[in-house]
C-alpha cells in the first residue's frame, strides 16, 4: 500500500504495526502534519489560511492532525497507532485534553470555535536505562475566517505558551505578521525555547526544511534561535505554484544531568526532544519583480503623456478637417 | 480704406440727433418727481455725449459690438473698449431707412444711420473695428453695409441653435478665432492676468448690476423702470468703472428708500415686466408711457439690460483656454434672443422673472419688421397666459406718430389688471 | 440664528472646505490603521485594504469580491446572510454621504486632484472629452462592475482559477498607489508566478501609469471609470443626501458645467429632473458653490437643505478666486 501524492508534494511510506513503544520513541522524531495521510479524504476538507480544516454545519471548523514519524517532511512516515495524551490550549488560553483517534492512522481532531491561535502538545515522559526521556510534539493551528471580518486581530496575535510543558517551542512573530502572513523562503524565523515557562539555554536547534535540508543552532541565554528560512522549490517556470505549502520541522534536543525517579524507575539523566512543524511558501520575490513593474508603469505613463502632448500639438493646426492633402 | 474718419460737419449741439437726445433727457427727467440723487451721474452722461458731444475712452482703442453675444472680457482684455453700437435715435433710423427695405427694424436702421451720419456717438469716427455676430437677418446682411461705410467689420459666427454639442464647440471655436482677431486689431495678444482682470472688471459690474436686480423685487418699487434702462444702456458706451461706481451709489441710496419705506411709483401701481425688443436711449417710449400711465416697470428679458448684464461667468481653473471657453458658453447657452431656433428659456425665464417680481402682467414689445420677436410673440403669450398673466403685444417703431394709440392701449392694460387684482381680492 | 449659520455656510469657501476635508479622510483611510482606527471592511469608498499597515477601514469592492468567490453552496446557504449583512452595512455608509464619498472621502479621488492642482500650478490647461468620447467612456465603468461580479463569482464555480481573485482590485491604481502612502511598494510589481497573476500585474501597472499621466491633465480620469461610482449610482435615489435641482430658476449660464470635474452636461442643460444626481457625478459641490442663481442648486440631508447657491455666495467666492487665483 503506497500511496504516491504528488499534488501535496509528499511522499509517504506507511509503516505497518508501528507502536509507540519506548525504545522507538526515544530514537525517532515524532511530529504532527495537517496534511491528509489519504488524498481522497482531503477533498472532504477545506482550504483556510492555515492548511485544511473540515467544517461541518453542526460543529463548525475543526482541525485534524496527524502523527508522523521521521525527521524528513517529505519522507516520514503517518504513525497507525497512538496513545499518547494530549493537550489543547485553546485560542483563549484554556486547556483541555483531547485523544488520539485510531482509525486507519493515529489522527487528533478538535474544534476551533473561536479566532486565533490553538496549539495542541503530545507529551510523552518515560524512563530507560537510567534515562528520562521527555518527547514533546507541538503544532500551532491558526483559526480565521476572512468572513469574520479583521477587527481586533492584533491583541490575538501574540503566541501563547503553555507553562507545563517540559519543552514549548515558541514562534516568535515577524514584525508586521498579522493573519494573512506566512512564512515565506527567505524570512528570518525565530524561536524561543522555554523549559516549565523559563527560557531553555545552550539546548540544540535543528530546522529541517521539506526536502531534508537541516540546520542545527544553540539557544542563547534566552532561549533564542533564530534561522533564515531557505529556498528548497525550484521547478519550471511553467509549473510554479505560488501557493505550495511546504512543512518544515524544529526539533530542540537537550540533555540535562538530572536524578529523580518516575513510575518507580530511576534516572540520572533527562533526554528532552520537543518538536514543533510549520508551514511555508515560496517567497514573493521568487516570482515578484519590480523592474518590470517599474518599467510597464513607466512606459504607460509617458506613453500617455506624449500622447496628450501630440495630440494637443495637433490639435494646434486649427481646423485640421479642412486639409486637403 | 475709405475716408469714415472725416470731420464731422456740423457743431456736436446743432444735429437733429443732440436736439431728439435733449428733448428725450429732459421729458425722463421732469416728467418724474423725485428721480433718485445718484442718476444725476447718467442723465449727465446722457447729456455729455449725446448734448455736448464730449468723447470718452481717449486714448483707447473702441471696439464696436452689435450684438450682446459678444464677449467683452475679450476686448477688456485686450486693452481695447467695447461699445456696443445698437442705437435708439429716430434720426438716424430716418437715415438708414436708405440702406433698408421700409419694412425694416427700426435699430438696425437707426444703427446705420448712425455709423452713416458719424454724428451721433461723439467718438464714432474713432471706431477700430465693428463686431456683427450673425444673429438676425437684418444684422446679419446690415455687415457689408457697414463694411461699405468704410469701417472694418468683423463678422462673428453664430449657430442658428444653441441646445446641440455641436453648437458649443462651433461657438467656443468662433470665440477663438475672435479672440485671435482682437489680437490683429490691437496688437496685444491675451494673457491670463489680462484676461482674469477683465473678467473681474465686468464681473464687478454686474455684481453692482445684480444688487439693483435685487432692490427692485422690494415690493415698494424704490426706482422707476425707465430709470434702470438708462442705467442699463448707459453699460453700452460708459467707462465701465465709473459705470459701476455710480451704480453702487445707485444702490446705496435705494437701500435707503428701502428703509424709508419710500415708493417711486403708486403704492399700488401695477407691476409689468418688459420684454421684447430692446429700449434704447432715447427710444424709451414705451416704458415712458407705462410708467406715465401708472405701472412700473420693475424687471425687463431685453438685450439692452437684463440680458446683457444677469449671467456672470466663474471658471475652474484661471487658464486661457478654461477661461475662454467658460466665457463663450456664458454668452451663448443662457442666451434668450429670438434668433435661436427653440424658446424655452425664454419662456422660463419670463415665468420666473414674473414670479420673483410678483409682476402682475407683461409688455412685450417689438419693433415692427423685427421678424423673430414677433413670430415668438404667440408662444411666449401663451405660456404667460397659461400661468394667468396678461401680456400686452406692442408692435412699434422709432416714430412718435404712434404715440396716441399706444398711450390709450397701455392705459387700458393697466386698468385691465387693476381691475384684475380688484376681482382676485374678491 | 438657523438662518444665519446657513448664509455662513451658503457665504462659505468651499474649496478650502473641500480642500481639508479630503485632507482628514485621506488621513483617516491611509495612516488610521496607526491608530488603531478601524471603521470596518464595508466602506463604500477606495480605503485600500492592500495597504495593510495604515488602512483605517477597507474598501467594500475586496469583502464584495472575496464573498462573491465563495463556493456556491456556501454563497446560497447560511454564508449567503452574512454577505447580505456586509452589503448592507455598506449600504448604510453610502446613504449617509451619497456620491459625496466620492468627492470628499476617496482617497485615490484626493489624490487626482492633488495631481490635478499640481498641473494646474504648472500651467498647464486641463483636457477635456469630446461629447462622443465621454458617452462611450462612461460606460465602461458599468462594464467594469459586471466583470467585478461575474469573474468571481466564475471562481466560485470553478471556472477560473484563483489567482482571478478580486480581479478588479488587480487593475485598481488604488492598489498600487495608496499603499505608497505608508511606505508599503510591493504593489508595484509583476507577478510572474502564474500567466494569470502576470496579465493582472501587468494590466495593474499599465493601468497605474496611465492613471497618473491621465489625471494630470484630465481632471478626475479615474472616475469615470471606476465600478464603485456605478454602485453607487445604482443606490443613489435611496441617499440622504441629495444634489437637487429647481430648473425653473436656471438661466442655463453653464457656470456649473465649467467647474464640473466630471464634465456633466445635464447639471447645466437639464431643466426638467428636480434629483440632478448623474451617474458620473462625485458630489463635490463645486456646481453649487459656482452657481449664481438663489436656489437653482440645493443640497439637502433628509429634507434639509444644507448648502445652496446663492448670488451672495457666489459674489463672495468670485471676488476671493480674483484675488488669489
Amino acid at each position: 500500500m503506497l500511496l504516491f501524492s504528488k499534488y501535496y508534494k509528499i511522499v509517504a511510506i506507511f509503516t505497518f504495526g508501528l507502536l509507540l513503544n519506548s525504545e522507538l520513541l526515544a530514537s525517532q522524531t515524532y511530529w504532527f502534519s495537517d496534511t491528509p495521510p489519504d488524498r481522497e479524504f482531503a477533498k472532504k476538507l477545506s482550504s483556510s489560511h492555515d492548511g485544511l480544516v473540515l467544517k461541518s454545519r453542526r460543529d463548525g471548523t475543526s482541525k485534524l492532525l496527524w502523527l508522523r514519524e521521521g525527521e524528513d517532511p517529505l519522507t516520514s512516515t503517518y504513525v497507525k497507532e497512538a496513545d499518547a495524551p494530549l493537550i489543547l490550549l485553546d485560542a483563549k488560553k484554556n486547556l483541555k485534553t483531547v485523544a488520539f483517534k485510531n482509525k486507519s492512522y493515529a489522527e487528533a481532531i478538535f474544534k476551533m470555535p473561536d479566532e486565533g491561535f490553538y496549539n495542541l502538545f503530545m507529551i510523552k515522559r518515560f524512563v530507560e536505562d537510567n534515562t528520562l526521556y521527555s518527547i514533546t510534539a507541538k503544532k500551532e493551528v491558526l483559526n480565521h475566517s476572512c468572513r469574520e471580518g479583521h477587527d481586533n486581530i492584533k491583541e490575538k496575535m501574540p503566541p501563547n505558551a503553555y507553562e507545563a510543558a517540559p519543552v514549548d517551542i515558541i514562534r516568535e512573530r515577524m514584525p508586521r505578521e498579522r493573519f494573512h502572513t506566512h512564512v515565506t523562503s527567505g524570512d528570518i524565523v525565530s524561536y524561543r525555547i522555554l523549559q516549565k515557562g523559563k527560557p531553555l539555554a545552550d539546548a540544540s536547534v535543528t530546522l529541517v526544511t521539506q526536502k531534508g535540508w537541516k540546520k542545527t543552532l544553540k539557544t542563547d541565554e534566552n532561549g533564542h534561535v533564530t534561522f533564515e528560512m531557505i529556498r528548497d522549490y525550484y521547478p519550471e517556470w511553467h509549473e510554479f505554484k505560488r501557493r505550495t505549502r511546504e512543512n518544515f520541522l524544529v526539533i530542540v534536543e537537550y540533555v540535562q544531568a538530572q536524578s529523580g525517579t518516575l513510575d518507580d524507575m530511576t534516572y540520572d539523566t533527562i533526554s528532552y526532544k520537543a518538536t514543533a512543524s510549520g508551514s511555508y511558501y515560496p517567497s514573493t520575490k521568487d516570482y515578484q519583480s519590480y523592474l518590470y513593474g517599474l518599467l510597464i508603469g513607466l512606459f504607460a505613463f509617458f506613453a500617455t503623456f506624449l500622447s496628450v502632448y501630440l495630440y494637443r500639438r495637433r490639435r494646434l493646426n486649427v481646423y485640421q478637417e479642412q486639409r486637403l492633402d | 480704406m475709405a475716408n469714415h474718419k472725416d470731420e464731422i460737419k456740423h457743431p456736436f449741439n446743432l444735429t437733429h440727433q443732440a436736439s431728439e437726445a435733449t428733448r428725450m433727457l429732459r421729458s425722463i427727467t421732469d416728467d418724474f418727481p423725485d428721480n433718485p440723487e445718484a442718476m444725476n451721474y447718467f442723465y449727465d452722461l446722457y447729456k455729455k455725449v449725446y448734448c455736448e458731444g464730449v468723447s470718452l475712452h481717449e486714448n483707447k482703442k473702441i471696439v464696436g459690438t452689435m450684438c450682446v453675444q459678444v464677449p467683452e472680457e475679450l476686448i477688456y482684455a485686450s486693452g481695447a473698449v467695447p461699445v456696443r453700437l445698437c442705437n435708439g435715435f429716430y434720426t438716424d433710423d430716418h437715415n438708414g431707412a436708405d440702406f433698408m427695405p421700409a419694412k425694416s427694424c427700426s435699430l438696425v436702421k437707426a444703427t446705420l444711420g448712425m455709423l452713416d451720419s458719424k454724428s451721433t456717438l461723439p467718438f464714432i469716427n474713432r471706431l477700430d473695428d465693428i463686431v456683427l455676430p450673425a444673429t438676425c437677418d437684418q444684422k446679419r446682411k446690415a455687415g457689408s453695409m457697414i463694411a461699405d461705410m468704410g469701417y472694418s467689420v468683423y463678422d462673428m459666427e453664430v449657430p442658428p441653435v444653441k441646445e446641440s454639442e455641436e453648437a458649443r464647440i462651433y461657438w467656443r471655436r468662433s470665440i477663438r478665432k475672435f479672440a485671435g482677431e482682437l489680437k490683429q486689431i490691437t496688437g496685444k495678444k491675451l494673457s491670463k492676468s489680462s484676461l482674469k482682470e477683465a473678467m473681474a472688471k465686468i464681473s464687478r459690474a454686474q455684481k453692482a448690476y445684480r444688487k439693483l436686480y435685487e432692490l427692485r423685487k422690494q415690493k415698494n418699487s424704490v426706482i422707476l423702470g425707465k430709470d434702470v434702462f438708462m442705467v442699463t444702456n448707459a453699460y453700452f458706451f460708459d467707462e465701465i468703472e465709473s459705470w459701476t461706481e455710480a451704480v453702487n451709489r445707485l444702490n446705496v441710496e435705494l437701500e435707503k428708500r428701502v428703509e424709508e419705506k419710500y415708493s417711486a411709483a403708486q403704492r399700488r401701481a401695477p407691476r409689468l415686466l418688459f420684454t421684447g425688443s430692446p429700449a434704447i436711449f432715447p427710444n424709451l417710449k414705451i416704458p415712458m408711457l407705462i410708467e406715465e400711465s401708472g405701472g412700473v416697470i420693475v424687471g425687463d428679458e431685453t438685450c439692452s439690460s437684463n440680458r446683457m448684464l444677469y449671467d456672470m461667468v466663474s471658471s475652474d481653473e484661471w487658464h486661457l483656454n478654461a477661461m475662454v471657453d467658460g466665457i463663450a458658453d456664458n454668452y451663448l447657452k443662457p442666451c434668450t434672443c429670438p434668433i435661436f431656433t427653440k424658446n424655452d428659456d425664454r419662456k422660463r425665464k419670463l415665468l420666473h422673472m414674473a414670479k420673483e417680481f410678483a409682476a402682475e402682467g407683461v409688455v412685450y414689445q417689438s419693433f415692427s419688421g423685427c421678424q423673430v420677436y414677433s413670430m415668438e410673440q404667440a408662444s411666449i403669450t401663451k405660456a404667460l397666459n397659461d400661468e394667468d398673466i396678461p401680456v400686452l403685444f406692442i408692435e412699434s417703431d422709432y416714430s412718435p406718430d404712434d404715440m396716441g394709440q399706444l398711450s390709450t392701449r397701455i392705459e387700458a392694460f393697466i386698468e385691465s389688471l387693476k381691475a384684475k387684482r380688484r376681482r382676485n381680492r374678491k | 440664528m438657523i438662518k444665519n449659520i446657513r448664509k455662513k455656510i451658503n457665504n462659505g469657501d468651499l474649496r478650502r472646505f473641500r480642500f481639508w476635508l479630503q485632507i482628514f479622510f485621506f488621513l483617516l483611510f491611509v495612516y488610521g490603521g496607526y491608530l488603531s482606527i478601524n471603521l470596518g471592511q464595508n466602506i463604500p469608498t477606495f480605503a485600500c485594504g492592500f495597504n495593510s499597515e495604515g488602512q483605517g477601514a477597507t474598501c467594500y469592492l475586496i469583502p464584495l469580491q472575496h464573498q462573491l468567490a465563495l463556493s456556491s453552496s456556501t454563497l446560497f446557504s447560511m454564508a449567503g446572510i452574512a454577505v447580505l449583512i456586509g452589503f448592507s452595512y455598506f449600504v448604510l455608509w453610502f446613504l449617509v454621504l451619497n456620491k459625496g464619498w466620492c468627492g470628499y472621502a476617496c482617497p485615490l479621488g484626493t489624490i487626482q486632484d492633488w495631481i490635478t492642482s499640481l498641473r494646474s500650478r504648472l500651467g498647464i490647461p486641463y483636457a477635456s472629452y469630446t461629447w462622443e468620447q465621454f458617452k462611450h467612456l462612461k460606460k465602461i465603468k458599468y462594464i467594469l462592475l459586471v466583470l467585478m461580479v461575474v469573474i468571481p463569482m466564475g471562481i466560485g464555480a470553478g471556472f477560473f482559477s484563483h489567482d482571478m481573485s478580486t480581479p478588479f482590485c488587480m487593475i485598481c491604481p488604488g492598489r498600487t498607489l495608496i499603499p505608497i502612502f505608508t511606505g508599503d511598494f510591493s504593489q508595484l510589481t509583476i507577478d510572474f508566478s502564474s500567466k494569470t497573476k502576470m496579465i493582472l500585474t501587468t494590466l495593474g501597472m499599465l493601468i497605474t501609469g496611465i492613471f497618473l499621466a491621465g489625471s494630470f491633465f484630465k481632471k478626475r480620469f479615474f472616475c469615470f471609470f471606476c465600478p464603485m461610482s456605478a454602485l453607487h449610482f445604482m443606490l443613489s435615489k435611496l441617499a440622504f443626501l441629495k444634489l437637487k435641482k429647481d430648473g425653473s430658476k436656471c438661466t442655463k449660464c453653464g457656470d456649473c458645467y465649467t467647474v464640473c470635474d466630471m464634465q456633466i452636461k445635464e447639471i447645466a442643460d437639464d431643466v426638467e429632473s428636480k434629483n440632478i444626481l448623474q451617474d458620473d457625478c462625485i458630489m463635490c459641490l463645486k456646481c453649487v458653490s459656482a452657481c449664481p442663481e438663489e436656489g437653482a442648486l440645493e443640497v439637502k440631508f433628509m429634507g434639509i437643505p444644507v448648502f445652496e447657491a446663492t448670488v451672495e455666495g457666489y459674489i463672495k467666492r468670485m471676488e476671493k478666486e480674483n484675488k488669489n487665483g
